[in-house]
């Protein structure tokens, strides 16, 4: 309490949270100062005022260019000091002597428009006597996605050797907009026919590919993202959209399951990586096998059981304070890159072109191709078939995401979401 | 079953990975034994470091010679998953050199106190009837 038996030094701002950033400042009159109002009466100012005299307040709202609250945007003014925002994007400065006052805002990796090639942000504001001022700083921030691609050596297989990359396809459509977008994939076991597939997707799209091969380097890309942008900007890529398609297991997304070096994201590599690295509006979503349990056992009774409060998905939600939405289940690739029903045709097509094409790529009209890939299924099942040492491709990428199988049993089926605790 | 030729000098550090991991002991309540049995003969493993990993407990719970027959002591820890655990195995073998790892998809209840647990280490990776990859089958008794 001060000498005029206002308290605000250390308790609730002078500004109600959260609200929307006003396009201007806000200019609210305090009770002091109206007539017919008591000190204490006036939802406005939020201090507790017992005596008559006018009081003018100060806050800072911080947003992004979505309108998002920014946290941790430092907040300077000369004569007023400077301010970290909270979870609002709220900076208050209390109470304050009336004037104009020039604000500084910067947080790292923000701009304060999209055609600024760095900041400060820079405001004036005036502050009249007897108002709570709340004034609207907006910063843009440069976003980029990622989609992490596994190898897949598990089931040495025509029809699944190029799930992940087909359903990496499939995944580009469901991301937001964004100033970059980034594929990582684990260059294990990818014939280069296989891997123009990747290059497709930068050639046609202007995705970047980044190779990773381990679990740090997986860490590495989410926490070392200084770009140079065009105009000079330096800044960090903030993650908006985070998509991984590869095998799992309770204790990790597992990119290069089955074959060697380990490329993992688990406990260790998410505790290891950037809490701040995500956009406020940032999403993570793994369509990797059992994301969202932490348990080995193979049937449940319920979900609970499964243990989803310690899963790997709300380890990332919390690091992250970000959605994140995984299975519960195993995930099911088989229909990423054809139906079921028309593998019969695919095959009986293929085997009659190998036997004037056998070692190129192989139409399958109207979708598919077959990619040559020595050594891949060379066993007697798919000799018969006549799919080994090909791999299956679909000329658009994955016509469907993948989707959650049927075991463990007992848990319901789909992409759960896991908000932040 | 993924095996890889090693280099002497491969052949060393592989070694020294594996040695310098921590392996599990039991708590002093221990809470029974389970046995496993193993189909390679001891010939064939020849000189070798063998390992039982744990992806329940996150740990090594057995790493010495090749034997065809392995007993674990368990404690309360092995119960938390209605007994169920992922389990690895890696096989060092000094000749000829080479690094091999079986690990199927599917958990199993392996920790019934008392349980006798075969595994059948496969030259070629399988299916399960579930349609997921397995390099080993196992049988609990």
């Amino acid at each position: 309490m001060d000498a005029c038996g206002t308290t605000n030094a250390s308790g609730p701002p002078a500004v109600p949270a959260p609200a929307p950033a006003p396009p201007s400042p806000d200019v609210y009159a305090n009770s002091d100062s109206q007539a017919g109002k008591s000190c204490s009466e006036d939802p406005v100012a939020a201090p507790v005022s017992t005596c008559g005299a006018p009081k003018t307040y100060l806050a800072v709202k911080v947003t992004d260019n979505q309108n998002l609250p920014l946290l941790n945007a430092d907040v300077s003014a000369p004569g007023l000091g400077t301010r970290t925002t909270d979870k609002y994007g709220l900076a208050d400065y209390g109470e304050i002597t009336p004037g104009t006052y020039s604000i500084t805002v910067t947080k790292d990796g923000y701009r304060p428009d999209v055609d600024a090639t760095a900041g400060p942000a820079l405001v004036t504001a005036t502050a009249p006597a007897g108002t709570s001022t709340v004034v609207p700083v907006q910063l843009a921030v440069y976003r980029e996605n990622i989609i992490f691609c596994g190898s897949e050596m598990d089931y040495n297989s025509f029809w699944l050797k190029m799930m992940f990359a087909g359903a990496s396809w499939a995944g580009v459509p469901t991301l937001r907009a964004a100033d970059q977008t980034t594929l990582a994939y684990v260059d294990v076991g990818y014939t280069n026919f296989e891997k123009l597939a990747f290059e497709l997707l930068k050639d046609q799209k202007g995705i970047v590919l980044q190779k990773v091969a381990s679990g740090s380097d997986i860490v590495d890309l989410i926490n070392t993202r200084i770009k140079t942008k065009a105009g000079g900007f330096l800044g960090k890529f903030l993650l908006q959209d985070v998509l991984f398609f590869s095998h799992g297991q309770p204790d990790a997304i597992k990119l290069n399951y089955d074959s060697s070096p380990d490329v993992n994201f688990g406990a260790s590599e998410i505790g290891s990586s950037d809490a701040e690295a995500f956009s406020i509006d940032g999403r993570f979503v793994s369509y990797a096998c059992r994301t969202g349990v932490s348990s080995w056992a193979e049937s449940f009774s319920s979900d609970a059981e499964a243990g989803p409060d310690a899963s790997l998905a709300q380890q990332i939600a919390n690091r992250f304070q970000v959605q994140t939405q995984a299975f519960m289940t195993r995930s099911f690739y088989g229909d990423v890159l054809r139906e079921k029903a028309d593998s019969d045709r695919i095959a009986s097509t293929l085997k009659t072109a190998r036997e004037t094409q056998d070692g190129k790529v192989i139409e399958i009209p109207p979708d598919h191709q077959a990619l040559p890939h020595p050594g891949l299924a060379d066993k007697r099942g798919p000799k018969k078939e006549g799919t080994n040492e090909y791999a299956l491709w679909r000329k658009a990428g994955g016509k469907e995401l993948p989707r959650s199988g049927d075991t463990p049993t007992g848990l319901t089926p789909g992409l759960h979401v896991f908000n932040p605790k | 079953m993924a095996c890889q030729q090693l280099e002497q000098k491969q052949m060393d550090e592989e070694k020294a990975r594996l040695e310098l991991q921590p392996v599990y002991a039991p708590a002093k309540t221990a809470g029974g034994k389970v046995t496993f049995q193993f189909n390679l003969n001891r010939a064939a493993a020849g000189d070798s470091l063998f390992v039982i990993y744990s992806k329940l407990l996150q740990t090594n719970l057995y790493r010495g010679p090749y034997q065809t027959k392995v007993v674990i002591d368990i404690d309360e820890r092995f119960a938390r998953d209605k007994n169920f655990d992922n389990l690895e195995f890696r096989l060092l073998e000094f000749i000829p050199k080479q690094s091999c790892r079986w690990m199927n998809e599917r958990g199993e209840p392996y920790w019934r106190p008392g349980a006798h647990v075969t595994i059948a280490l496969l030259d070629e990776r399988a299916l399960d009837p579930h349609g997921l990859p397995k390099n080993f089958d196992v049988a609990i008794e």
